[in-house]
């Protein structure tokens, strides 16, 4: 099957005279339709620079993007494919909401982009308040302003703007890291349901070993600029190649970790035979 | 539709339970503030209704009543031709309150386009813009106003549009400056993912957030924009003779100092009152919008 999106030995270098810094080299991953692929590294690792290539914010100063076949970027200029078909939800919902702009003209923005009778089509009343009451929100909510509004509910916020153009693909470039750790489960559950219900592909980025392995399906960890190691969550957390996979590994807290594990690799276990038998 | 307007029903019920702007709060307890809001308001009214105030017409001559001193017919006076001073001056008050205001907000409202667009873009575009204004601004404003008023020909429209032109590179400066720090905004790159055109992104984002300086520096321009309108008049570049500006009463007045104080006097005061009044006002809304400015 044709994977989604495909990046092919992309990179990034910034130059500051004759100075130059790698922020990505050389990484490969490819995301199937339907599929969660996570991203894990440390702060600086590069991973939201491949999140910002993607959507258009930074070129790569090599390799190549596929989405669907056709490439992303042709000589450093964004071809924007379909609008609305790639969305993505910021780690902070504090700034990436503007502060003067009410909520329902937040979410309803990436409409803007969007020919005249697709933003009709989706952006009648009715659909509003239905993506607002599926993400947890409330039809009053739509006439104040973000800062009215808690974290959690902020990235509620982000999310029904990222779906309101019904995209394919959206990036989560670590969509719950500035939440408490209660409102990350319950965004992190929204996600998950929303996938199924609209059958989203989901580049996820994050930190975090746990949500990772909540989340993705297969993952790549990312040091320095390169992916050290790639497969599915379950081959990673129970059999760690790399050096610095089992380094991340080990800082998870251990307290139930065996028990966990042991859940987790039955469920993927399962999942391999279901995909065998397929 | 009727689902719509009930939920517009609905939401404006919730807008109501708001706590109260502490906007108000903040400026009741700054009695310069104050001071000045009531010295505006004062002027303003005066201006509005001034041909209640006063019976008499602002340009009728009278050679009989010439330079009367101040009294209950005429309570600042009158001038070489006989007009009421008074009179005058609040007529004066809608001139010079109408062309500061005026000037000013053009001046902000083209500053500031010019300034997003110039800090959004960057590159080229950004540096010819900021050497033109680096250019306007190298020469002293009153210098150049003169010289854009004298060889534009003196009238009220050229003093304005001089002033306008040395009051433009301040706003281009200020909204560069936001600009530059909002284009970093994550909100600002969402609504680069999403494919929102960049004039869309100006209009929608840059603009509306880049504003809060802009209006700080409009209020305390505005007296400094009268200021500069009553010296064009002062200096014969602005208002022409008989319009009742106050720059041009005094430039008139200043001559009859010594026998008739009461000529340049009173307008010389509106002129000062006006623009403190501003000035006020504009320090007032600077510690509120910006509490790191403090003083």
């Amino acid at each position: 099957m044709n994977p989604l999106l495909q990046v092919a030995g992309i990179g990034k270098e910034y130059r500051k005279g004759s100075q130059s810094f790698h922020a990505v080299s050389g990484v490969d991953f490819s995301i199937a339709r339907g599929e969660t692929f996570g991203l894990i590294g440390e702060s600086g690792s590069g991973k939201s620079t491949i999140g910002k290539m993607i959507t258009g914010l930074e070129h790569p100063t090599s390799g190549s993007l596929l989405y669907d076949g056709t490439p992303l970027w042709t000589d450093n200029k964004f071809n924007r494919l379909k609008p609305g078909e790639m969305q993505i939800v910021f780690q902070d919902p504090q700034s990436s909401l503007d502060p003067r702009m009410r909520v329902q003209s937040i979410i309803m923005e990436p409409l803007q982009a969007l020919p005249a009778a697709e933003r009709k089509a989706k952006g009648t009343t009715e659909k509003l308040h239905a993506l607002i009451t599926r993400v947890g929100l409330k039809v009053e909510h739509l006439n104040r302003f973000p800062h009215e509004f808690s974290g959690g509910q902020r990235q509620r916020i982000a999310i029904a703007r990222a779906l309101i153009t019904d995209p394919a693909f959206v990036v989560l470039d670590e969509p719950t890291s500035a939440l408490d750790v209660s409102v990350q489960a319950h965004v992190l559950n929204l996600l998950q349901e929303l996938k199924r219900e609209r059958n989203l592909t989901y580049l996820f980025i994050s930190h975090n070993m746990s949500v990772i392995r909540y989340m993705c399906d297969r993952m790549a960890v990312m040091q320095k600029g390169r992916i050290v190691e790639t497969g599915t969550v379950a081959d990673i957390f129970n059999n760690p190649k790399d050096a610095y996979t089992q380094t991340l590994l080990s800082s998870l807290p251990s307290l139930h970790a065996k028990k966990v594990d042991n859940e987790c690799s039955t469920e993927q276990s399962l999942e391999k035979s279901a995909s065998k038998s397929s | 539709m009727s689902g719509m307007t009930a939920n517009t029903e609905s939401i404006s019920k919730v807008a109501t339970t708001k706590p109260v702007n502490p906007f108000w709060y903040k400026i009741r307890r700054n009695p310069l503030t104050l001071f000045g809001l009531f010295l505006l308001l004062l002027i303003l009214l005066a201006s509005i209704f001034a041909p209640l105030i006063s019976s008499y017409d602002p340009t009728k001559i009278n050679i009989t009543q010439r330079f009367a001193p101040p009294s209950g017919d005429h309570w600042f006076g009158t001038d070489e031709v006989g007009r009421d001073i008074f009179t005058r001056i609040l007529y004066g008050a809608r001139l010079s309150l109408g062309v500061g205001v005026a000037v000013v907000f053009g001046a902000g409202l083209i500053g500031t386009v010019i300034g997003a667009i110039s800090g959004y873009f960057g590159g080229k575009l950004d540096q010819i813009i900021m050497r033109l204004m680096d250019i306007v601004l190298a020469f002293p404003s009153l210098v150049l106003a003169m010289a854009v008023a004298a060889t534009l020909g003196p009238n009220l429209q050229n003093a304005m549009l001089a002033i306008a032109i040395i009051k433009i590179p301040v706003y281009v400066r200020l909204a560069r400056a936001e600009t530059l720090a909002l284009r970093e905004k994550l909100f600002v790159k969402a609504a680069v993912t999403f494919g929102i055109k960049p004039w869309r992104i100006i209009a929608r984002h840059i603009i509306p957030n880049a504003l809060s300086p802009v209006v700080i520096q409009v209020t305390l321009d505005i007296g400094d924009a009268i200021l500069l309108v009553a010296t064009l008049g002062f200096l014969g570049l602005g208002a022409q003779p008989p319009t009742p500006e106050w720059g041009a009463m005094i430039s008139i007045g200043w001559k009859y100092l010594l026998d008739y104080w009461w000529y340049p006097t009173f307008p010389g005061l509106a002129l000062f009152l006006a623009s403190c009044g501003f000035n006020l006002i504009g320090d007032g809304i600077r510690d509120i919008l910006d509490p790191k400015a403090n003083r």
